[in-house]
């Protein structure tokens, strides 16, 4: 009996053990649960502001350099049509958010939506508790439907440029004309100059060119070149032209007696004015004279003009 | 009894295959029973206190054994497969959702009504008291199978992702905070409920199985629609 008292002490108290056991573990569940969400945890509280709250739940986090610095508390459409996300930044972690802070929603074509916030300069001042912003939104699948009509026209046009009829086609058949002549036996000459035998001629006209310049190098530059009598006559020129200076000179002081000689002539010439009046008045007198003669015997004439 | 009468197992209406109603209200009624302080006389006591003792000792080594077997595999599993995919941030909450909140509680509600069935509670004072033992003892045995089976898949986690370093601790809290919202949470409470009721006091009998499904879709359909 002693025996069983003890075995049945001993259930109980095995059994009063399990249960506290199950009921301490789901306490601690609880407990641990509700201290991850933050429920013991000092927060202030944030209000970004958005046009679009999609992909926007509660419980999400908002993140700053990688970290999670806080929780989406609740999201509610504003009377203005707006979208309010209300966050919770634990205390501790709102230090990292500073009055210039930039906050971003984005949303990639897999997973979670993520909101970002960013804090360029840590000098500004803390973001104060109940702070609203602006969030900002970088959506990828946004784009999906730009990206999709621009890939349309981009195949449309490459489709295009394939065709067998196209513009980029001819010019490929021409480009492969002008590779298989330069195959040929003068190269890339051939493909420029359209043929064989135009390659031909111009390599011919470019031996005779080259022994064109070799003459004309002999002739001009060689000795007794035409440059080197060129030299010679140069020479004999500022020769002549020394010459033709001095003469110059001279005549320069020719024409300096010349003018000292118009100068004596000039005040001759006024004496000869007294001497030609004086010359005048001696024929005026002759004249006269010889009117007298004629007018006297036996020289008058019949000085009458007669009428028929 | 004190006017509290515990309905004995074949004390339902129709004999062969009884009803849901009848039987509804026969699990009721061993629910009541067990609820009520006044049907615990010592003698009754020690054998609902042996019947949780010799329960335990049964299932819980070999279900907690098994559960973290298949806890490391499943975490093993999905976890490279995220990583294979560059999803790694995704691993450790469907880890933790998969098995905590949806295959573990299952897993155990169903080893205990295979192992735990009514003719396993020996008739030490009467068939009465032994029924009474039976159903406190699943009742008690599916919550702590699955708690326990929960906090061991919670451990394996994070000694899968993060290994033997305490530097994850605050990003696994996280994790932890994001599976288990309110609801969640509720959900999971209310199933594990369920399904120990469940468990004990319709163990043995086919339509267990429909019950415990009927629980489990309905869970899921509170949790994400």
């Amino acid at each position: 009996m002693d025996r069983e008292t003890a075995a049945v002490s001993n259930a109980e108290r095995k059994a009063l053990a399990l249960i506290a056991l199950t009921v301490l573990l789901i306490v601690a569940f609880i407990v641990y649960v509700m201290a991850a969400r933050g429920v013991f945890e000092p927060t202030q509280r944030l209000v970004l502001i958005g046009d679009n709250s999609e992909g926007v739940r509660p419980g999400m986090d908002l993140g700053f350099a990688g970290f999670p610095i806080g929780r989406v508390n609740r999201v509610e459409l504003a009377a203005d049509g707006n979208v309010r996300i209300l966050i919770d930044v634990p205390t501790k972690d709102a230090r990292w958010l500073r009055t210039s802070s930039v906050f971003t929603l984005e949303r990639s074509l897999v997973g979670d939506a993520h909101l970002r916030a960013f804090s360029a300069i840590a000098d500004d001042p803390p973001l104060p508790p109940d702070a609203e912003r602006p969030v900002l939104r970088g959506d990828a699948s946004e784009q999906i439907p730009q990206v999709l009509a621009t890939a349309r026209s981009l195949l449309a046009n490459l489709e295009r440029l394939t065709a067998e009829d196209s513009p980029l086609s001819a010019t490929l058949g021409h480009v492969e004309s002008v590779t298989g002549r330069m195959r040929g036996r003068h190269g890339a000459l051939s493909g420029v100059l359209g043929s064989e035998e135009n390659a031909r001629k111009l390599i011919i006209a470019l031996d005779r060119t080259n022994n064109l310049l070799a003459k004309t190098d002999t002739r001009v530059f060689g000795e007794g070149g035409m440059l080197s009598e060129s030299q010679a006559a140069v020479v004999q020129l500022q020769g002549l032209l020394r010459e033709a200076r001095d003469s110059l000179r001279q005549v320069d002081a020719i024409l300096a007696d010349a003018q000292i000689i118009a100068g004596d002539t000039r005040s001759a010439s006024a004496d000869l004015q007294a001497l030609r009046s004086e010359v005048e008045t001696s024929l005026r007198k002759a004249g006269q004279l010889i009117d007298e003669i004629n007018n006297k015997w036996p020289f008058a004439r019949d000085a009458e003009i007669r009428l028929p | 009894m004190n006017g509290i009468s515990l309905p004995a197992p074949n004390d339902t209406g129709a004999a062969a295959a009884p009803g849901w109603l009848p039987m509804l209200h026969t699990a009721m009624l061993q629910l009541a029973a067990a609820l009520s302080p006044s049907i615990y006389t010592p003698d009754v006591r020690h054998v609902v206190a042996s019947g949780i003792c010799s329960a335990t000792a049964q299932a819980a080594p070999r279900f907690l054994a098994l559960a973290g077997l298949l806890s490391l595999v499943i975490v093993h599993i999905v976890v490279v497969t995220a990583q294979s995919y560059g999803l790694s941030q995704f691993a450790l909450s469907t880890v933790i959702r998969v098995l905590v909140v949806e295959l573990l509680p299952l897993a155990a509600a169903l080893f205990v009504s295979l192992r735990l069935s009514p003719d396993a509670a020996s008739p030490t004072v009467g068939p009465h008291a032994d029924s009474l033992a039976g159903v406190v003892s699943r009742f008690v045995l599916v919550i702590l199978l699955t708690t326990a089976s929960g906090v061991i898949a919670l451990i394996l986690a994070y000694l899968s992702v993060y290994g033997f370093t305490p530097w994850g601790l605050s990003a696994f809290t996280r994790t932890i905070g994001q599976v288990f919202d309110p609801l969640v949470l509720m959900a999971l409470a209310l199933k594990t409920l369920l399904f120990a009721a469940s468990v004990a006091t319709l163990a043995g009998t086919a339509r267990l199985f429909g019950l415990l499904i009927a629980v489990e879709t309905l869970m899921l359909v509170a949790e994400f629609f």
